[in-house]
């Protein structure tokens, strides 16, 4: 019921702030002028991918480029939607309003994480209706295109909830937004060892962002990469949620 | 006497910040009907006290009981039955005016005409029905802190917390204010407000209590619209003067023989006394003030001149 309600709250909020909107007119217009670009070259490319046995198609050379595309451009966008979520309300003195109405630490939490969540699937699904409106004219790896909108969907969901907890830790909005651009980019970093994994240790591969990524957006849902979104989720909410249940004591 | 516990008790609460000790150990207690007026200069604990009390601020050591029942154990009591308003009254910026007052109610529970009655009843009552659709970004500081009261009562919540209800009101609504508050009171809320205004408080509250430097140094009860004095008459004039006022609104109290104590109400003032005791045809060798005012306390507590209790 305190979850539903802060969830309605915080969606009506979202709607009505302006920069939410301009961040996702800005993605959009970014992504369909490359979305242009990578048709364009991709019809160059025609004759030259015929004559090849297992030629990329359409999905590999536009929809998932266009897809990793976002992902890069998740990891700064994130941060600057979360960073409101708790630093912005423990600014504003209006964390204290639902604190006194004994709102459990989990509501506040999950109701924020969900609303902004929501916000950010609208926008991938707005995203992935870039590629999906030239389906009729081009043939679509349908199998391939929904695992690696399921890989962005999962980066959005552990990137938001990182920039949740980041949000718990701060009154400042901008800091948040600091630190866990910061923390993005130390698990994105990972990057270079999952191109080159004999460089890194074991444990270093597993927990940058990417190595859970690539396969996701190769087409691959593994389990073990499933579970890793899953972790990172649970871990970085149950943060947000024991510092918020500690805002009492702490003050 | 009444088995009901207390509205609201705070039981040895205290609280450290950053290893410091910003308030003492206190204890206090209001009944239904209470309306205390919580008084002391910037930073002597008025607002932390506040937090405390409605749940915002854990204690260091002991406890908050709401309606009997341990704040901490049970702080999704506080939902139902504490308003709360804080310094500034915040507000979510991005909604109106109507919005914020559905979502506060929304947060506590209240649906359909159990939020729709009290919201418009408050818009009405606070004169912002014609601010319902202005966005709470563009209200000026005075309406904010209606928009907020508005909010903190929109549950009939049983204890009422206002930090500084009173800023930025004109007269019209201060009086406006009070006689919210005092229609709360009288149906069984207990009242705190924060307050630099000593006015404030003898208009409105029946008990006063002082912070300095974190420790409560005055908890004593405000006789609204009366003042007791002292009265000091001829020799075993005691009785018959008793006799006498017994025609006045007035409590009487016989100390000795000589000195009787006079509360009068609010019908009553200190002139009628004097002249009932004349024309009764009784010694009146002394008439003073029993209490030295709160204005005095106030300042006299603020500026040192009374020692912390040992």
């Amino acid at each position: 019921m305190s979850l539903l309600a802060i969830l309605r709250l915080e969606l009506r909020r979202l709607l009505l702030r302006p920069w939410p909107w301009l961040l996702a007119a800005a993605v959009l217009a970014w992504l369909g002028w490359n979305e242009l670009l990578a048709v364009g070259a991709f019809l160059k490319a025609q004759d030259r991918l015929a004559l090849l046995p297992a030629a990329p198609g359409f999905t590999d050379i536009v929809a998932v480029p266009l897809l990793a595309q976002f992902a890069e451009i998740a990891l700064l966008l994130v941060p600057l939607l979360s960073m409101q979520a708790l630093a912005g309300e423990r600014r504003a003195g209006t964390l204290a309003l639902l604190l006194a109405q004994g709102l459990p630490a989990r509501s506040i939490v999950l109701g924020k994480y969900l609303a902004l969540l929501l916000w950010l699937l609208v926008l991938l699904a707005l995203v992935v209706l870039l590629p999906l409106l030239l389906a009729p004219a081009t043939h679509l790896d349908w199998g391939k295109l929904a695992a690696a909108t399921l890989g962005i969907a999962l980066l959005l969901a552990g990137l938001l909830a990182v920039g949740v907890a980041c949000s718990s830790y701060t009154r400042q909005p901008p800091l948040a937004a600091a630190l866990a651009l910061a923390l993005t980019l130390a698990l994105w970093a990972g990057v270079a060892q999952g191109r080159a994994p004999q460089l890194a240790g074991p444990v270093l591969g597993w927990i940058s962002l990417p190595t859970h990524l690539q396969p996701l957006l190769r087409g691959w849902v593994g389990t073990d990469d499933l579970a890793y979104f899953g972790i990172l989720i649970a871990l970085a909410l149950s943060i947000a949620t024991h510092r918020l249940g500690r805002e009492r004591e702490l003050g | 006497m009444s088995s009901l516990p207390p509205r609201l008790a705070l039981h040895a609460v205290s609280r450290r910040r950053a290893g410091r000790l910003v308030l003492e150990p206190t204890t206090l207690q209001l009944a239904a009907g209470d309306v205390l007026g919580l008084l002391g200069v910037n930073g002597a604990g008025k607002s932390t006290t506040l937090m405390l009390m409605a749940g915002v601020l854990a204690p260091s050591h002991g406890r908050v009981e709401l309606n009997g029942a341990d704040l901490a154990e049970w702080p999704q009591r506080a939902r139902r039955h504490i308003g709360y308003l804080p310094e500034h009254a915040p507000l979510w910026p991005e909604l109106t005016v109507r919005e914020q007052l559905d979502a506060h109610g929304a947060l506590r529970g209240l649906r359909g005409a159990a939020l729709h009655v009290p919201r418009d009843t408050l818009l009405q009552r606070l004169d912002l029905a014609p601010l319902a659709r202005r966005l709470c970004a563009q209200l000026s500081l005075g309406q904010r802190q209606r928009v907020g009261l508005a909010c903190a009562l929109l549950h009939q919540p049983d204890v009422l917390i206002l930090d500084e209800p009173g800023t930025g009101l004109d007269p019209v609504q201060t009086e406006n204010l009070r006689t919210l508050l005092r229609e709360r009171a009288a149906a069984g809320a207990a009242i705190v407000l924060s307050t630099h205004l000593l006015t404030e408080v003898t208009a409105l509250c029946t008990r006063a209590v002082i912070l300095h430097q974190g420790e409560l140094r005055h908890d004593a009860p405000l006789h609204t619209g009366a003042a007791a004095w002292r009265v000091t008459l001829g020799a075993k004039q005691a009785e018959s003067a008793r006799t006498v006022l017994s025609a006045l609104s007035a409590a009487i109290e016989i100390e000795d023989a000589q000195h009787v104590l006079v509360r009068l109400h609010h019908d009553a003032d200190v002139a009628l006394l004097a002249r009932t005791l004349v024309g009764a045809k009784l010694a009146l060798l002394g008439l003073e003030p029993a209490s030295p005012p709160l204005a005095r306390v106030f300042m006299d507590i603020a500026s040192g001149r009374v020692e912390r209790a040992a």
